[in-house]
């Protein structure tokens, strides 16, 4: 191999986000897909919690940016047959099969789609309408190419048929396609395949399969999706009626011992909150009841979320296991069994509709892979490699992301996924990156020169050219001035129309282009190219859409498409005129990097950014490096886990690459992605040290709360869980030591200072912990009676067995009610614990010899002077705020800065060194560069227009403009404009303006509107 | 109002002798009767030329930019001088705005905050006194005695002569001051109900159309509200700009509404609705019912009245994500 | 300009959409085949963010019938606050120009995400329907004086 190379398989979330960071770092991708597109479960989804974006706009951008990334080969309807050879050099042999539709060539107009006489149900949409036989699997697909599917085809079952390929103009229809085999060679090999949903036909109790009103809450997601099956109408299926009463019931197929798996799927519970909320909003007159377990709302503004799923949607949460789901036959109703957990009887509730929960489990394609791969799976059949990182497999070179480590949600995902990429290309760091530039001529100088413009329109097959009179418009579009140049063409984006439209540029002399085909959105930087090619500056461009906007939806009025066809060709004209050739600002990239925390995310980061060659600036408020995890003791399954921190801070101090400053602080940080200059102030001696880096990493940590609460400080037989842990471990004062030793009863209390009014947040880990040190109390001591009392065990994802394992063992759990918390009492010394037990329903008194604390965790104090340093922000609870808390968990708005670890939120170890890992990779994908390229269309000052009062400064959401205090002017730092406009809509003298979007531009394309014809 | 236009004038003095003021904008004399001029005083013993009456009626504001303007002919910036303002609650609310706006330097201005017991409008006198020009006016306690060219001497209640700005006004101390001269007033009950804003507000959709653009075709694009209006502090405004051009030629009424509309809602959550551009227009357009729905729907939608608080954000570059979603179109 | 009740008017409608969102909206709408009324001309923007109020008056000015903005769904937006920002000037703006008269139908906002085809097509033949409703737009062109 003579540069870096990785292979991801699986195109979801996780294998797309690993893709771009690698591709980014330099790094060649394949990436594998079995499906037809790329985009995975995510592509299906309708929303997304706990902020209910909608997870198509989100996700959509990211499939055409792989689409169009040129370090990424997408390899679909494919899969790996064998992989030879180790780290850093592995041979796979992967099978293409055949779509039977010419990748290469076909230009997804769709034609073969609307003429295709075989309608089969749509897997996109769960079955629960149809597609046809060929066909593009969902509108945003990437590749945007049909597949058919040979078992439904009539031709290649019956020998009759061959419609699509009469209607196919491109002729790329190829029944004989075969399946390839590809032999590719990488250095390393990122799992991303993901894992499948429970079958709930396998749960026949509930009625799914047999009531068509029971539907999977992956159904119930597209039926919610606007471009799902009802267009986002909550529709009944048996009646078509809205419903009035929907229950969820959770954990089918989680939390299960008979079918299923016995773990917790940790997304289910906010899925179903979400559910209820959007119904909510789309239903006015709907009760949603939420029969649960525990209510597992782990997450950063998780339990923000359920609080208002309750109080401002109205969402019932029942506490209970629903045994049966019965048809009501007279109304098709559905009738439900559920024992309420009070000690009374059985209850039964009759519902409208019901939406089961499925949870996640490994699928048989990980099975299979995991074999193939010689790669460990643990007892559930989630990959599982390291219980410190878990982006680790059992074999060297190979790294895992995503739910096929475990049941996790979309950042949790992404965050592994951009880990397992940092870690994959961390391994070829010797290689050469590929960083592909394309070979364009040199660009001509068209200053001076009056507009010569090019107008080309699409017929699209027949998408345009059935609707819209092409001719007619390419006449209109002569007559106009400055029009040089207007033809038709059959396929604007074929390769052919590519030459055509380069010809015409050289030979006309043409120094702008308007194409009318499609979409800007996937098209446009494709022209630019032709452009390009050209030797023409490719943001001369403008599209004109009268495909999408126009051909396809006024199909029934061809003379006003022709006529709107006219408009949008005009305007697109008016605007070319106007535009001025760009050339996106270019700055160099200082390629160290400053992580500031040396706690397990700080030094994980350090050392990820040290494996990739940079050198790394890490500094330490304290003496010693560690953080909280030095508290930490041993694992769940009580291995000692101080051995992997010594390992880690051993590994990091002794690597030539990572200068560390313990006892010191960030004094001040200036300047921007890839050319910041810092100063560490050392707090022993008052040294000021200067540096220059090209990113931070953020990894400051959090802390305990302290707490007075239930007799803590006051009785010395009340400790935190930190004390416990570190007294069972041996360490700590003798006498706590002791006092763990002799003690009989213990009482272990949650969510102390979390979950409250004024911390309205979940610690995360508490819970786990409280079980671990349980687990621990019960091996050194069996016969100790250990009580936890609790809210909700929050004991997510694959934690569900520690918290299976407890109750084997005798560990007692009782719920309490936040208005009604344990109340401890001392009698000389002599703990009390009064709780109201709820099977039981009555007050009971438990004597403690030992009660412990499940404090929670409170975001460092220091955080807001780091904020105001980075221009980077806090939440409500005063953690770090991500871009985008879906799919930009480590990163900040502002470019260049990364977080990871406690100080965005309360986490585990193996989360935080994920988290770490993903933080490290994303900085990667700067300091890897020498040059980073600033947008084109970027903001620009007009100084003389300027009065420096600072609006555009305190809109602009990446703090990309300042006030020169001196010359009384804003100041636009390209290289963090993102070009949204914002500032230029602001501004009331029009002194900024955006490139590419000018006012006058924008102004000119109106024009055209309401000129009128 | 003597004894405040004394300690106006040794404040000042005494300001400018300890060079805690480079500049001391206040009022002086006019010829005209009924009225004071702005004056800039920079030297302690032209201080005797400040006056303090019921005719201090500018918002004094609008030359505070001004002041601290760089110099585009010299390299060398001289640093900005240290200005004090006597400051009715108008004045002080435009230099709030001013201050956020980054316009004026807040360690570079004392606000001298004075009473002001709302200002007398000489126009409104002289309509009500009609063609006979007005040669001099008596104020004792709440009654004018003018006396006009023919001799002829009319009593008035205060209150029918206030200007409308200050009838409406109901904050008529600064908000933020450095210095206080007298007993300021508290805020409160407005002098007069603000009928004709209501009345505007109640009409048709039709009526108000037809209203508002009778009003504006009185309007000759002289650019006076412009100008007098502390906000409008653009180097170029966006109606003066050509590329684009927003407001057209001027000609047809369209492009006079487009100005106005423009200028209007540049105003939005800035507006300390002082009336200064309503007494500058020559044509007598009635700007304010206009303008007063953005202070009104700037206080109604955001709980902000511009001018007062000089750590909140203004509103419009601001958000919050919660904020209404009252005004958007659900097609369904 | 048009004028009182030209038999043939039909209105002429701009539209600002925001690049990630209501723009995609607007090409599944097409994607899915929905149709809607023919009288909307799209102006693609980079994010509601940064539609100047000016564009609004400007295209008034000019005579269009009627104006439809669309941004991502508050919380969506591609730049973070753009249209948090954009919110609050335009719901300002609404009601200042409903205050001096000009009808409500006739400048319009809305959110629409890229998975909303559908919501994109009704809010089409919404505006479209209000405006005809409310008839051609009545800017004067009288001359001053
Ligand atoms: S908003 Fe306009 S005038 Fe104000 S500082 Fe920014 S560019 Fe200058
Ligand atoms: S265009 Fe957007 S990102 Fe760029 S400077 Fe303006 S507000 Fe900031
Ligand atoms: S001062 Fe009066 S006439 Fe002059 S521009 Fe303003 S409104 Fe028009
Ligand atoms: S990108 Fe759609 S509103 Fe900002």
């Amino acid at each position: 191999m003579d540069h870096k190379q990785v292979m991801v398989i699986g195109g979801g979330i996780a294998g797309i986000q690993a893709s771009l960071d690698l591709a980014e770092m330099g790094v060649e991708v394949f990436l594998i897909e079995q499906q037809p597109s790329i985009g995975g479960r995510m592509a299906q989804l309708d929303k997304t919690f706990p902020t209910n974006d909608c997870a198509m706009c989100i996700l959509s951008p990211k499939l055409v940016e792989a689409g169009a990334n040129k370090n990424i080969h997408i390899i679909t309807n494919a899969e790996v047959q064998s992989v030879e050879g180790q780290a850093p050099s592995f041979y796979v042999k992967v099978l293409k099969h055949a779509r039977y539709v010419d990748e290469t060539r076909c230009t997804g107009c769709g034609i073969c789609m609307s003429k295709c006489p075989v309608r089969i149900p749509d897997q996109y949409n769960m079955g629960l309408s149809k597609t046809k036989c060929i066909r593009i699997p969902f509108p945003q697909a990437v590749p945007a190419v049909p597949v058919i599917s040979k078992e439904h085809c009539i031709y290649m079952q019956k020998g009759k048929c061959r419609i699509c390929e009469k209607f196919c103009e491109e002729k790329v229809i190829d029944y004989e396609q075969k399946d390839e085999l590809l032999d590719i060679e990488v250095g390393s090999i990122i799992l991303a395949v993901g894992s499948q949903e429970f079958d709930a036909k396998l749960k026949g109790e509930y009625s799914y399969g047999t009531s068509p009103n029971v539907l999977t809450s992956l159904e119930f997601e597209r039926m919610l999706s606007a471009s799902g099956p009802t267009q986002g109408h909550v529709l009944r299926p048996s009646d078509q009626k809205e419903p009035r009463r929907v229950a969820f019931l959770q954990c089918i197929g989680s939390r299960d011992m008979q079918a299923g798996g016995s773990f917790c799927s940790a997304i289910c519970c906010m899925q179903a909150a979400k559910d209820a909320i959007i119904m909510a909003e789309h239903l006015s007159n709907v009760d949603v009841s939420i029969f649960n377990m525990d209510i597992r709302a782990q997450g950063k503004d998780f339990d923000k979320f359920i609080t208002r799923a309750q109080t401002d949607y109205g969402a019932r949460f029942v506490r209970a296991r629903v045994s049966s789901v019965e048809i009501n036959p007279a109304n098709d109703n559905l009738r439900i069994r559920y024992d309420p957990n009070d000690g009374g009887p059985l209850r039964e509730e009759e519902f409208d509709m019901v939406v089961l929960s499925i949870g996640l489990q490994t699928s048989e394609q990980v099975r299979k892979l995991a074999a193939k791969l010689d790669i460990e799976l643990d007892e559930s059949g989630f990959v599982s490699g390291s219980p410190f990182d878990p982006v680790l497999t059992s074999r060297d070179g190979i790294f895992a992301c995503g739910t096929m480590t475990g049941p996790r949600d979309i950042p949790e995902t992404v965050m592994q996924a951009s880990g397992a990429a940092g870690a994959a290309a961390s391994l070829q760091a010797e290689l050469p990156e590929r960083r592909i530039k394309a070979d364009y001529p040199q660009q001509r100088d068209i200053r001076g020169e009056s507009p010569r413009v090019g107008v080309f329109i699409c017929k699209c097959g027949i998408n345009i050219a059935s609707t819209v009179d092409v001719p007619g418009v390419v006449e209109f579009a002569l007559g106009l001035p400055w029009v040089e140049h207007a033809q038709e063409l059959m396929f604007s984006c074929a390769g052919d129309s590519q030459r055509i439209i380069a010809e015409a540029i050289r030979d006309k002399n043409l120094n702008r282009v308007v194409v009318s085909a499609c979409t800007p959105r996937t098209h446009e930087s494709l022209f630019q190219g032709t452009l390009q090619s050209a030797g023409i500056n490719p943001y001369l461009f403008e599209f004109a859409n009268i495909r999408e906007h126009c051909s396809w939806v006024h199909q029934k009025e061809p003379d006003k498409a022709t006529e709107k066809a006219k408009v949008l060709t005009k305007m697109a004209i008016n605007k070319v005129i106007c535009l001025e050739p760009l050339s996106p600002k270019t700055m160099p990239v200082n390629h160290d990097a400053l992580v500031v925390g040396g706690g397990v995310a700080g030094l994980t980061a350090a050392l990820e950014l040290a494996n990739h060659g940079c050198k790394v600036h890490l500094v330490e408020r304290q003496e010693k490096f560690g953080g909280n995890f030095r508290d930490v003791h041993f694992t769940m399954d009580g291995q000692p886990s101080q051995e992997f921190l010594n390992a880690l801070i051993e590994k990091v101090t002794s690597n030539p690459n990572i200068h560390s400053y313990l006892n010191s602080d960030i004094a001040e940080v200036k300047g921007f992605v890839g050319n910041f200059k810092s100063k560490i102030h050392g707090n022993n001696n008052d040294e000021i040290t200067e540096i220059e880096h090209g990113a931070v990493i953020v990894a400051t940590g959090a802390s305990e709360l302290e707490t007075d609460e239930y007799l803590r400080g006051r009785e010395p037989g009340v400790v935190t869980l930190r004390e416990l842990e570190t007294a069972l471990a041996g360490c700590g004062t003798e006498e706590l030591k002791e006092k763990v030793n002799k003690a009989q009863s213990v009482v272990l209390i949650q969510c102390v200072g979390s979950r409250c009014d004024e911390r309205p947040y979940c610690s995360r880990i508490c819970c786990n912990k409280s079980i671990k040190n349980a687990l621990k109390l019960k091996e050194q001591n069996p016969d100790t009676n250990i009580y936890v009392l609790y809210r909700d065990i929050r004991a997510y994802g694959l934690h569900e067995l520690d918290y299976r394992q407890a109750r084997e063992k005798g560990i007692i759990f009782i719920r309490y009610q936040e208005d009604d918390k344990p109340v401890v009492t001392s009698e000389n010394g002599a703990l009390k614990v009064h709780i109201f037990e709820p099977t039981l329903r009555r007050k009971v008194l438990i004597e403690a010899d030992l009660i412990g604390l499940a404090v929670g965790i409170a975001a460092g104090s220091e955080n807001k002077v780091i904020s105001q340093m980075l221009k980077i922000p806090l939440n409500s609870e005063g953690f770090f705020l991500e871009a985008h808390v879906k799919l930009r968990p480590v990163d900040f708005a502002t470019d260049g800065v990364f977080v990871c670890g406690l100080a965005h939120y309360p986490k585990d170890v193996s989360e935080s060194v994920a988290q770490a890992r993903a933080a490290a990779a994303r900085a990667m994908t700067v300091l890897s560069k020498d040059t980073i390229e600033a947008e084109g269309k970027v903001s620009q000052v007009r100084a003389e227009c300027c009065a420096a009062c600072g609006a555009c400064v305190a809109v602009c959401p990446y703090a990309a403009i300042e006030i020169d205090e001196i010359n009384r002017v804003a100041v636009v730092n390209e290289s963090l404009c993102k070009g949204c406009g914002a500032c230029s809509a602001t501004c009331r003298s029009c002194a900024i303006d955006l490139r590419g979007f000018r006012d006058e531009q924008l102004v000119v394309a109106m024009e055209a509107i309401v000129e009128w014809l | 109002m003597k004894d405040i236009q004394e300690q106006i004038i040794k404040t000042a003095a005494q300001l400018l002798t300890e060079a805690k003021a480079d500049i001391v904008i206040g009022f002086s004399d006019s010829s005209l009767p009924m009225r004071a001029t702005p004056c800039f005083i920079t030297n302690a013993d032209d201080a005797q030329q400040l006056v303090w009456n019921s005719y201090c009626l500018n918002n004094l504001a609008i030359y505070l930019p001004e002041c601290f303007a760089l110099d585009p002919h010299v390299k060398e910036q001289k640093p900005p001088p240290k200005v004090a303002v006597i400051a009715k609650g108008c004045d002080g609310r435009s230099a709030v705005g001013l201050i956020k706006e980054l316009q004026v330097p807040r360690e570079n201005l004392v606000i001298i905050a004075v009473p002001c017991p709302g200002m007398l409008d000489a126009t409104i006198a002289q309509r009500l006194i009609g063609t006979s020009e007005i040669v001099s006016a008596e104020e004792s306690g709440d009654t004018v005695i003018i006396k006009d060219q023919t001799g002829k001497e009319t009593k008035f209640d205060r209150k029918e002569l206030l200007a409308e700005a200050c009838r409406f006004c109901t904050h008529r101390a600064a908000p933020v001051s450095d210095m206080t001269i007298g007993e300021l007033p508290k805020g409160g009950e407005a002098l007069a109900p603000d009928e004709r804003f209501e009345e505007f507000s109640k009409k048709s959709t039709e009526e108000r159309w037809d209203q508002f653009c009778r009003e504006l075709s009185k309007c000759i694009l002289c650019n006076a509200c412009r100008s007098a209006c502390p906000n409008c502090y653009c180097k170029v405004c966006f109606a003066d700009q050509t590329r684009p051009n927003w407001t057209g030629t001027g000609g047809p009424l369209r492009d006079v509404i487009s100005f106005h509309l423009g200028r209007m809602f540049h105003q939005a959550g800035r507006c300390v609705d002082c009336g200064a551009c309503v007494r500058a227009c020559p044509m007598g357009v009635d700007l304010r019912t206009f303008t007063y729905k953005l202070v009104k729907d700037a206080k109604e939608l955001f709980d902000y009245t511009a001018g007062f608080d000089i750590e909140r954000v203004p509103p419009l570059i601001e958000f919050n994500v919660d904020d209404s979603d009252n005004f958007i179109t659900e097609p369904e | 300009m048009t004028e009182g009740n030209n038999k043939d008017w039909s209105p002429r409608i701009v539209a600002f959409l925001c690049n990630w969102c209501s723009y995609a909206g607007a090409d599944l709408a097409g994607v899915s085949r929905m149709q809607y009324a023919p009288n909307i001309r799209i102006i693609r923007v980079p994010c509601s963010g940064r539609i100047n109020p000016l564009y609004i008056l400007s295209a008034l000015r000019q005579g269009a019938d009627g104006v439809l903005v669309s941004g991502c769904h508050p919380g969506d937006c591609h730049y973070i606050s753009g249209n948090y920002v954009a919110r609050r000037k335009f719901n300002m703006l609404k009601k200042f120009l409903e205050h001096v008269g000009i009808c409500p139908e006739r400048v319009q906002f809305s959110w629409v995400s890229a998975a909303e085809g559908a919501r994109f097509a009704a809010l089409v033949d919404k505006v479209a329907e209000d405006i005809k409703r409310i008839g051609p737009a009545k800017i004067p062109m009288v001359p001053v004086k």
